[in-house]
């Protein structure tokens, strides 16, 4: 029986479907990751998940019983949101303001508190206004008030946007951690494909209010030459790039930046990829198409359906991808 | 010696007398807007914060009693505590007991509309906040009340305003009554009235101070709580 389950979700605002449908099960102690262009519905769908949002139709169910009100559940979760909200006083008042609700008594919400602060990297700041916090801090503090609150559920919104390299580390070290030494279940909602990888996250893309597994289109792992930081060695080519950094073990590349042709194209474009036409699927509306080379790893181009009629490709046949190096985005 | 200078004489002189009228009008006045912000502080966050049926008619109905006349206020309370009325045995007429129940009633919708609004200017992830930590509407208020304290107080002096500048209800159930309910308003009526110039100009400026007053608090709080 899995832990939490969507069956037939839609969720929404006034008499705006934004989440249309849903269905997912979610494990016990598992890290879940959406993904999706922005209006795609993954803060919508979180906040049904996290019961501040009740569903249109359909039904949430939590530990196998259905979820008909929200306030016997809310013990067992809590939420970061994209922005988090820093209420008037200090951090250290922030953070203990979910315990103080949920009636934890004085000495053991400053200890909670205190630790959830020491574990985000926030403890010297424990004094400080919070409304006076960076975006950053105010990610981190946001981070703490809800840990400290020992979740079975911990549900982020965007929880490495906007922060610097190293907080983005730490933020995503406590994410992969978490479930193993805690059993909590996270759900994450982000652009971050690195901090999905890095926590072994169930991947599911939400296009159009539809959840569908994300095979993760164009991602590749290798390591970057030692020589310079505009060469990617991937385990099957050589990828020109721009923005490595020495550490980068994992760049991406938008199918949309990927333009598909018969032969080798003659452009400022530093990559050019043959492979053979291996997949030819629709992709979001019938006007997009989603072409897959076989390049030695699979590489994905969207491209529409007229261009796709002009080509007059067929599956099986060679083609060339061709993609330019600040296409290519480390992970 | 012109009215001006008879009333500074007056006002820098600490008359007796317009002592007596000074502290009747606070304490009835500020006894009522007290009152009104414990019933009307928790009425109006709830009200923004809980839904029920008819939600929409009842803020409808707030916001225009927040313009109730003070005579009507006034002729309500005398037909109700008058000898005739049903309460009237309770003997409450022309005490500073019944001028407090009339403003109370002038108070309260005005510091529950404004409380409403300024709630309903708090940020909705606070809300969303204090949702997901498992609070209340009841608890949710009290954590709104706190974050938006600056738009309550104006709510609470905007009530107090209200009140300590009215005459209607002070004059029809207090009954002007010197030394006991007569208010600053009353009297500025009745001096008036009797040509005493002086003294209504004086207690006149002490409105107007008591209001400037009660303005620079808000603006300080105002400053203060950014």
């Amino acid at each position: 029986m899995s832990f939490i389950r969507l069956e037939g979700v839609s969720a929404g605002f006034d008499s705006t479907v934004v989440v249309n449908g849903v269905d997912l099960a979610i494990e016990r102690g598992t890290v879940c990751g959406f993904t999706g262009d922005n209006g795609s519905g993954k803060t919508t769908l979180l906040h049904t998940i996290a019961l501040l949002l009740r569903p249109m139709q359909g039904r949430l169910l939590i530990d196998g019983e259905p979820v008909e009100d929200a306030e016997p559940f809310r013990s067992k979760i809590a939420v970061v949101l994209q922005h988090p909200y820093m209420f008037r006083g200090s951090v250290l008042d922030n953070v203990e303001l979910g315990l103080k609700v949920r009636g934890v008594g004085a000495l053991q919400r400053r200890q909670k508190a205190q630790a959830a602060l020491e574990l985000v990297g926030m403890a010297e700041l424990s004094t400080r206004p919070a409304k006076a916090l960076s975006g950053g801090e105010t990610k981190r503090v946001g981070l703490a008030m809800a840990l400290c609150l020992e979740p079975e559920i911990l549900i982020l919104d965007e929880p490495t946007e906007n922060l610097d390299h190293p907080t983005r580390e730490l933020v995503a070290r406590i994410i992969a951690e978490l479930p193993a030494t805690s059993g909590v279940t996270i759900i994450t909602a982000t652009h971050d494909k690195a901090l999905l990888k890095k926590a072994r996250a169930d991947i599911w893309r939400l296009e159009n209010g539809r959840v569908e597994r994300d095979v993760g289109l164009n991602i590749f792992t290798g390591d970057v030459s030692a020589e310079d930081l505009t060469t990617f060695r991937g385990e099957k080519f050589t990828i020109s790039a721009t923005g490595l950094m020495a550490d980068t073990h994992m760049v991406e590349i938008d199918p949309v930046d990927v333009i598909l042709s018969r032969e080798p194209v003659a452009s400022s474009a530093r990559n050019k990829l043959e492979g053979r036409v291996i997949g030819v699927e629709e992709c979001g509306d019938s006007l997009s198409l989603r072409v897959t080379l076989d390049c030695g790893e699979p590489v994905a181009a969207l491209v529409t359906r007229r261009s796709w009629e002009e080509l007059g490709l067929e599956v099986g046949q060679t083609a060339v991808a061709t993609f330019k190096a600040t296409a290519v985005k480390p992970l | 010696m012109g009215p001006l200078s008879r009333a500074a004489e007056l006002l820098f002189s600490a008359d007796p007398e317009l002592i007596e009228v000074v502290a009747a009008s606070l304490k009835v006045s500020l006894t009522s807007t007290f009152l009104a912000t414990l019933a009307g502080v928790p009425l109006g966050a709830l009200l923004f914060l809980k839904s029920f049926p008819g939600k929409n008619l009842v803020r409808l109905t707030v916001r225009t009693l927040t313009a109730l006349p003070t005579v009507v206020v006034g002729l309500l309370i005398y037909g109700m505590i008058g000898r005739q009325g049903p309460l009237g045995q309770w003997g409450m007429l022309f005490t500073p007991a019944a001028i407090v129940m009339g403003q109370f009633i002038l108070a309260l919708p005005i510091v529950v509309y404004l409380t409403h609004s300024a709630v309903a200017a708090a940020d909705p992830r606070m809300f969303a906040t204090c949702k997901s930590f498992g609070a209340g509407p009841w608890r949710s208020s009290v954590i709104a009340i706190g974050e938006m304290r600056t738009g309550v107080a104006a709510a609470i002096i905007a009530a107090f305003g209200r009140v300590i500048a009215e005459v209607g209800v002070a004059m029809m159930v207090g009954g002007n009554i010197k030394g006991y309910t007569r208010t600053m308003t009353t009297a500025i009526a009745l001096e008036t009235g009797k040509g005493e110039l002086e003294f209504a100009l004086a207690l006149g400026v002490i409105l107007l101070a008591v209001a400037f007053t009660v303005n620079l608090a808000l603006q300080l709080l105002s400053r203060g709580a950014k």
